[in-house]
């Protein structure tokens, strides 16, 4: 529906090479300014002054984790609707669980294809031109 | 695309760099007992994170062994398993391999043999029972979303696709800016800064923004000290998309951060989520009395260039009281920013300011023989510059400078290699590995450090057995520590074995020719043998150290570095090996002597003191018919320097006495004493001192060849070669020629 350009996201990573594949798959797929941020607490400060449409953010996390930040995001009416993707490589079935119940959009296992990062996307947004 | 994931891989290569030694810190704390839930989901993530970066760039290898090293992890994390001392080998032999993988795939390492792998992941599946019994689980790239997991498609409804234009109004940001007068002496701009807001904004958007200049603490004409700053100003902008944010803000004035007070305040009110931030808030939000509402008027530029449409000023603004904010959200941010910069430009920058040194040194040199050092004023400047040159280079050696904690980090892996083959139980203390040294030296002395270290595994501590019988804990202790002494750093290598056994020694290095049969030797000259080359007292030759490099490759490894090493060693309690190491290898402070027509240096951190004495009444002869000179009752080996370099003599005329590097006719001779690490003397007579100055190494071994002696060479300020004299080599074979003996009996006598 949207356009990607249109889309504005924000990647939230600890590991700065994660970030940059992600953001490089992104402007492949037209994504435009995609923002990083290294933990939970830099992309919530981050998301207090900026409207961002999509977060894809890791799991495992120094200091805040995805989770933490995915309820951080619910739980604030601004933020609240956005949607969220929860990049990992991680097989723990409590974690994913968590994830759900926290009002997960979608999950993206590590690795992945820009064709794979694509459809990921397009289950939350519907085609993306 | 390629050279995207390049460059990115290479990212992914120094995180390993980084990630490794946490995983390393994390599994050092565990065996320690003194780790934490944090420790542990530190070491995981540590694995976890190498596997996820692994698998973006199809490093299968490495994706597959991190995967089964994270899996066993995830047991310590979820407290399936216990950490006993078995599991934590198994991890850190596993992040070896890991290691190793690493460097196999940077192609800085040789491929990992495939059945080192395979045991190691059996070690580890082991650990969490899962000895090949459920194969397909613990598949890479599985899928971790549960089957009935539905993607949740977004509402719309909540979301607006526009550009950021039509953004809900964005805030205010208040940024009051009143510099110091340091910052204009610093040669920075008011205005310039100024200018920087207005280009935060987005094109044709500079009317938004408000500048109040405030002149209230503005002295009339009359009594203005124009050196002083007196103007403040007062800038709203809006906030958010379309304009700009704290950051950009902040990063605006990230120069000028300790010459002005800076304040920038929000003006809605925010979430109490920033509540808890440092917030520099001046509670006197007094109104100020804008005097100006335009900020070309208040600027102190020349008047054309600030007309010139500098900063759109909102007369409006001046009956507005500057703000009056909710003084909530202001704040300063710390600058803790730090870049990476390739090595080499450092390197160049170091050359280049080596020939600096060198380039001022001449300067002087040539103003002297004008004699214009006369002149006061020249002399002043001419000081200025060099202490600048010598501020210059600190600050480049203090950018490359580095603490010895990588190099010490990887000794862990060279004990607990060489404790394994050895049957032995070894651990490793560290201490002071924050130490700082220049980075080339720390390059060069992952060599010296792992061969001593492999022997003091080898044969300084003994078998647990033979530890348990002398009633010492079976567990061996090594203590490698770094820290800095007069300028120098020194490391220690401490074991608590069984020491050198001397009687051995001795005899080994007869059997080896080393030494005649039947030659008297104190303690710590038998000790010094093992530094002898084709010196090897193990007496079986162990896969450790029969590698073909003895000790007496350390010893010249660390004299290249211009460093030493001294042993103290005590039966029973162990043995204490000390490198002393210059912190940079690019210059020393020297002191300039004269030698038969030869201008040479001598290290100043070698130098003792500098005395006159009379040949007939202070020097005094030994039966062997060498010369030693009693300098405050403490009888010190002469060395007549120019026969110990053999310098020709026939090179001065005769009509100069004292250029024979031997007393004077009055009989007077000028002795430089100096020190080597272990604390021997020697007295150098030299003709004369010329000066005292910073010196450039240039390596001659690189250029020439070794020559007994001399350490290196420099280029003085004349532009003349000169030679770096490697004092310890010239004690050392002054002590050697001398019967210790004798000088205590001729001490004695003196006092």
């Amino acid at each position: 529906m949207p356009s990607a350009s249109q889309i504005r996201a924000l990647i939230v990573d600890d590991q700065a090479s994660i970030r940059q594949v992600l953001a490089s798959h992104m402007a492949a797929l037209g994504f435009k300014g995609v923002v990083q941020r290294k933990d939970g607490k830099e992309a919530l400060e981050y998301l207090e002054t900026n409207p961002i449409h999509l977060v894809i953010s890791d799991f495992n996390m120094p200091g805040m984790d995805g989770l933490a930040l995915l309820e951080a995001v619910r739980s604030n009416s601004k933020t609240a609707k956005l949607a969220f993707i929860i990049l990992t490589g991680e097989a723990n079935a409590g974690l994913v669980q968590k994830a759900v119940a926290a009002g997960v959009n979608n999950f993206l296992a590590k690795p992945y294809t820009v064709a794979k990062l694509k459809e990921t996307l397009e289950k939350v947004f519907g085609p993306i031109r | 695309m390629g050279d995207v994931m390049d460059d990115i891989l290479k990212i992914f290569f120094e995180e390993c760099d980084e990630l490794l030694p946490e995983l390393e810190r994390g599994l050092g704390e565990i065996s320690e007992d003194e780790s934490s839930q944090e420790t542990i989901n530190a070491i995981f993530r540590a694995v976890h994170s190498i596997k996820g970066g692994a698998a973006s760039f199809g490093l299968d290898r490495l994706v597959r062994f991190a995967h089964v090293y994270e899996s066993a992890l995830d047991g310590l994390r979820s407290g399936q398993v216990e950490p006993d001392p078995a599991i934590i080998k198994t991890f850190y032999l596993a992040m070896d391999v890991l290691s190793d993988l690493v460097a196999e795939a940077k192609h800085t390492g040789d491929a990992v043999e495939d059945s080192r792998i395979e045991e190691n992941v059996q070690k580890l599946e082991a650990i969490i029972g899962r000895e090949g019994d459920a194969p397909a689980t613990a598949e890479v790239g599985e899928t971790p979303v549960p089957e009935d997991f539905t993607p949740v498609a977004v509402d719309f409804g909540g979301f607006d696709f526009d550009e950021p234009a039509a953004e809900p109004p964005a805030s205010m940001l208040t940024v009051k800016f009143r510099p110091h007068s340091e910052l204009y002496v610093r040669g920075d701009d008011a205005r310039n800064l100024l200018l920087g807001l207005k280009e935060l904004l987005p094109e044709g958007g500079a009317e938004a923004m408000q500048v109040v200049c405030e002149t209230q603490t503005l002295p009339s004409l009359v009594e203005l000290p124009v050196d002083e700053a007196h103007l403040g100003w007062t800038v709203r902008l809006p906030e958010g998309p379309g304009g700009t944010t704290e950051d950009d803000v902040q990063a605006v004035f990230d120069w000028v951060g300790d010459v002005c007070d800076l304040e920038i305040v929000r003006d809605d009110a925010v979430e109490p989520a920033t509540a808890d931030e440092n917030h520099a808030v001046e509670d006197e939000a007094a109104p100020q009395e804008a005097v100006s509402a335009d900020v070309s008027d208040s600027l102190p530029v020349p008047q054309d260039e600030a007309s010139s449409g500098v900063v759109e000023a909102d007369a409006q603004a001046a009956s507005r009281p500057a703000a009056a904010p909710p003084a909530k959200a202001g704040r300063k941010r710390e600058q803790n920013a730090s870049i990476r910069v390739d090595i080499g430009r450092i390197g160049m920058l170091m050359d280049m300011v080596g020939e600096m040194v060198i380039g001022q040194a001449s300067l002087e040199s040539a103003l002297t023989r004008e004699g214009a050092l006369h002149d006061q004023e020249l002399v002043k400047r001419l000081a200025v510059i060099k202490t600048l040159t010598r501020d210059i280079q600190e600050a480049v050696m203090a950018i490359r400078a580095q603490p010895v904690r990588h190099v010490f980090q990887r000794m862990q892996r060279v004990v607990r290699e060489a404790s394994a083959l050895a049957g032995k139980d070894v651990a490793l203390v560290l201490e002071g590995e924050e130490t700082e040294v220049d980075r080339t030296l720390i390059e060069n002395l992952t060599d010296p450090l792992t061969h001593m270290l492999r022997n003091a595994v080898d044969h300084g501590i003994e078998s647990p057995e033979v530890r348990q019988a002398a009633g010492k804990p079976a567990q061996g202790t090594i203590l490698l520590s770094a820290r800095h002494r007069s300028g120098r750093i020194l490391i220690e290598i401490r074991d608590d074995g069984g020491g050198i056994n001397s009687k051995r020694v001795l005899q080994t290095a007869i059997k080896r020719g080393i030494v005649p049969p039947g030659v008297s030797l104190g303690e710590n000259e038998i000790n010094e043998l093992i530094f002898a080359p084709g010196f090897s007292t193990a007496e079986t030759v162990s896969d450790l150290s029969g590698r073909g490099v003895g000790m007496d490759v350390v010893k010249q490894a660390i004299q290249n570095l211009g460093g030493r090493v001294t042993i103290k060693s005590r039966p029973g309690r162990g043995t204490l090996f000390t490198l002393s190491l210059p912190l940079t290898l690019a210059v020393l402070d020297g002191m300039l002597i004269e030698c038969r027509g030869s201008t040479m240096v001598v290290p100043v951190s070698s130098v003792v003191e500098l005395v006159t004495v009379k040949m007939g009444e202070d020097v005094y002869t030994i039966p062997d018919g060498s010369h030693v000179v009693s300098v405050r009752g403490r009888c010190i080996p002469l060395i007549y320097l120019g026969d110990e370099l053999t310098l020709p003599k026939d090179m001065i005329g005769e009509e100069e006495p004292h250029h024979m590097g031997r007393a004077g006719e009055d009989g007077q001779m000028i002795v430089l004493v100096v020190e080597n690490e272990a604390g021997a003397r020697a007295a150098l007579v030299v003709d004369g001192v010329r000066d005292q100055a910073q010196v450039v190494i240039k390596s001659i071994e690189k250029n020439y060849r070794q020559i007994k002696g001399v350490s290196a060479a420099t280029i003085l300020g004349d532009g003349s070669v000169s030679l770096i004299l490697d004092v310890s080599t010239l004690i050392v074979s002054a002590t050697k020629r001398i019967d210790t003996r004798a000088l205590e009996a001729i001490a004695e006598r003196a006092a």
